[in-house]
């Protein structure tokens, strides 16, 4: 079942035209000028109940813009949004209850007070009933391991904590999407795994549909069944991550243990990346393999060989050349 | 109605975090208290015949200077600020996906901060007030009357602070309006000199203008200028302004949520 479907979708913002020639400044001042640019240009996708889709471009490319207007924030200039057969900015009190955001460089707990009371506020503007509120609360706080700071002030609390706990209070009025905006962002190693965990088990589980944009590689490695990936405002790619690496990766590395290898003298292959004394060489085509093993033997001292599949992030890099960046 | 209730609530919690800023903003206001009182008793003392002419005695009008600081500190903060910083940033986000209305949780808000107010700044206050200065004060409907002009007082000075924060969402850089807000709700309300200062036509147009409706016409029904059936009227003309502001920032609300402007790719 679609739970989201995006037809068209068109987000315009303007900006200032900038005058030129002289009095610039006297010019922007009395100048009214407006240049339109589409930050989201015809987006179409949809995403079954379930699902876990990676919605990955660079900088600026319209992914939070997407959001909010999933979200019902934000009104789309042309296209249409259905979540749930609702569309979210015109029914927005009854889209909200079926939506969770999260922002993981904001934060929408009260900064002053402990962390129980923005729960408990919550609760109390999605008018949830006693016993789901405490249910759910419980159950957060046991997953999430919270009982230990439930009552610290949220100022207080790391930001692997501050996370969980946006985390739940997004989750507490059980609803069916959840939209996370780089949920990872800053987290330590323990922390991000605590939070990815926690994501598989909730969508496994309670089958919730999560739309997640991140730029940590590791989130889509692990999470994401799908990914979108959007630039300039357009989808440049829409499918599983297991069509993507073959699509886009279609490489391999040659990785060749090396101590003594040095930069400055190296005339042979060209070295993609380096670390400690690991040397990645990039084979396009599985031919080549036998003769950059002779060429590299003849120029170093190897003391290790594998080949290895790229990661995604290996992938995505290839994405994000390819279109220019 | 629960919800506004539990933010209500929420709020008040937040505002008693900070104990030592709460001392000194009451400091802060008791040393204006005292000033504005002084400024007051030396003009009466040097202006010639102003009690005749004015119809207010000296005495009166320290009591209006004095009220008058006081009253101030229980008036909703400026929202502008806050509603343009969370646009900026985008967090405004987590206030518009909420089932709630976004007026009435901004008024729920106001609601904390004007009772912990009037719990921690107006009440002491008085009690310094009554203690160390001879003033007039109000009794049986007099009283009351001040009593509901300072609501309906409350109330005019939120919408208004809410419809300046709507045009911040719209122009996202608000100082310069907040800025212009705070200079015409001080001058024009009669909060640092009474109208009846002001010439004869400024005067008259100022009576007509809502700002007045936060400052003269409470401490005026306080020192007993106001009397008589021109309290009923006075009162009406606040709540009359009320509505007529309910209505354009319900407008200008449904406007925005139509358009829903908010930065950020």
């Amino acid at each position: 079942m679609d739970i989201i479907v995006a037809d068209n979708l068109v987000r315009q913002f303007y900006t200032k035209e900038k005058p030129e020639g002289s009095f610039q400044l006297l010019k922007a001042l009395f100048s009214f000028k407006k240049q339109s640019k589409n930050v989201v240009d015809h987006v179409s996708f949809t995403v079954r109940k379930g699902d876990i889709v990676g919605y990955i471009g660079p900088n600026g490319a319209g992914k939070s813009t997407t959001i909010k207007m999933l979200a019902g924030v934000l009104v789309p200039t042309s296209g249409t949004v259905h979540v749930n057969g609702i569309e979210p900015h015109m029914n927005r009190k009854r889209h909200a209850g079926q939506i969770g955001v999260v922002f993981g460089q904001r934060t929408q707990l009260w900064w002053d007070l402990p962390l129980i009371e923005s729960f408990k506020l919550l609760g109390k503007i999605y008018d949830l009933p006693k016993e789901r509120f405490k249910h759910n609360l419980d159950m957060f706080t046991d997953i999430l391991d919270m009982s230990s700071f439930l009552s610290t002030p949220v100022r207080q609390l790391s930001l692997g904590q501050r996370m969980r706990g946006d985390i739940a209070a997004a989750l507490l009025h059980e609803p069916e999407i959840l939209f996370l905006d780089e949920p990872t962002i800053g987290l330590d190693i323990m922390a991000k795994e605590k939070i990815q965990s926690f994501l598989q088990e909730i969508n496994k589980e309670k089958e919730i549909t999560i739309i997640l944009t991140t730029h940590n590689m590791d989130d889509i490695e692990k999470l994401c069944h799908r990914v979108i990936f959007i630039d300039k405002g357009q989808i440049l790619f829409d499918g599983s991550t297991e069509i993507m690496t073959a699509e886009f990766g279609g490489f391999r590395y040659l990785v060749v243990d090396a101590p003594n290898w040095e930069e400055a003298a190296w005339n042979g292959p060209p070295v993609e990346r380096r670390e400690d004394s690991q040397l990645f060489f990039r084979i396009e085509d599985d031919k080549q393999v036998a003769s950059m093993i002779k060429q590299l033997s003849d120029l170093l001292d190897i003391h290790n060989l594998t080949v290895q599949e790229p990661k995604i992030e290996d992938v995505i890099k290839q994405l994000y050349q390819r279109i220019g960046h | 109605m629960g919800k506004y209730a539990a933010y209500t609530i929420t709020t008040l919690k937040n505002t008693q975090v900070y104990k030592f800023d709460l001392l000194l903003r009451i400091m802060n206001s008791f040393i204006l208290v005292i000033a504005f009182r002084e400024i007051w008793k030396a003009i009466y003392a040097n202006g010639q015949g102003l009690a005749l002419s004015t119809g207010v005695t000296s005495q009166g009008m320290q009591t209006y200077a004095m009220l008058s600081v006081i009253l101030f500190a229980i008036m909703p903060p400026s929202i502008s600020y806050e509603i343009s910083d969370k646009v900026r940033d985008g967090s405004i986000v987590f206030d518009m996906q909420k089932p709630w209305d976004f007026e009435w949780m901004h008024f729920s808000k106001a609601a904390g901060v004007f009772v912990f107010n009037v719990v921690y700044a107006v009440i002491p206050q008085l009690i310094a007030v009554l203690l160390f200065f001879p003033i007039d004060y109000p009794a049986g409907m007099q009283a009351a009357a001040f009593a509901v002009s300072v609501l309906l007082a409350f109330l005019l000075s939120f919408l208004i602070n809410f419809i300046v924060g709507m045009l911040a969402i719209l122009f996202t850089e608000t100082w310069g309006i907040d800025m212009f807000k705070s200079v015409i709700i001080d001058i024009c309300s009669g909060a640092m000199i009474p109208l009846w200062f002001f010439p004869d036509a400024v005067s008259r147009v100022l009576l007509w203008l809502p700002f007045q409706g936060i400052f003269n016409i409470p401490l005026s029904l306080f020192i007993g200028k106001i009397t008589g059936a021109a309290v009923w009227e006075q009162l009406a003309f606040q709540a009359v302004w009320c509505l007529l502001l309910l209505l354009l920032s319900r407008m200008i609300l449904a406007w925005i949520e139509r358009k829903l402007v908010i930065s950020g790719g």
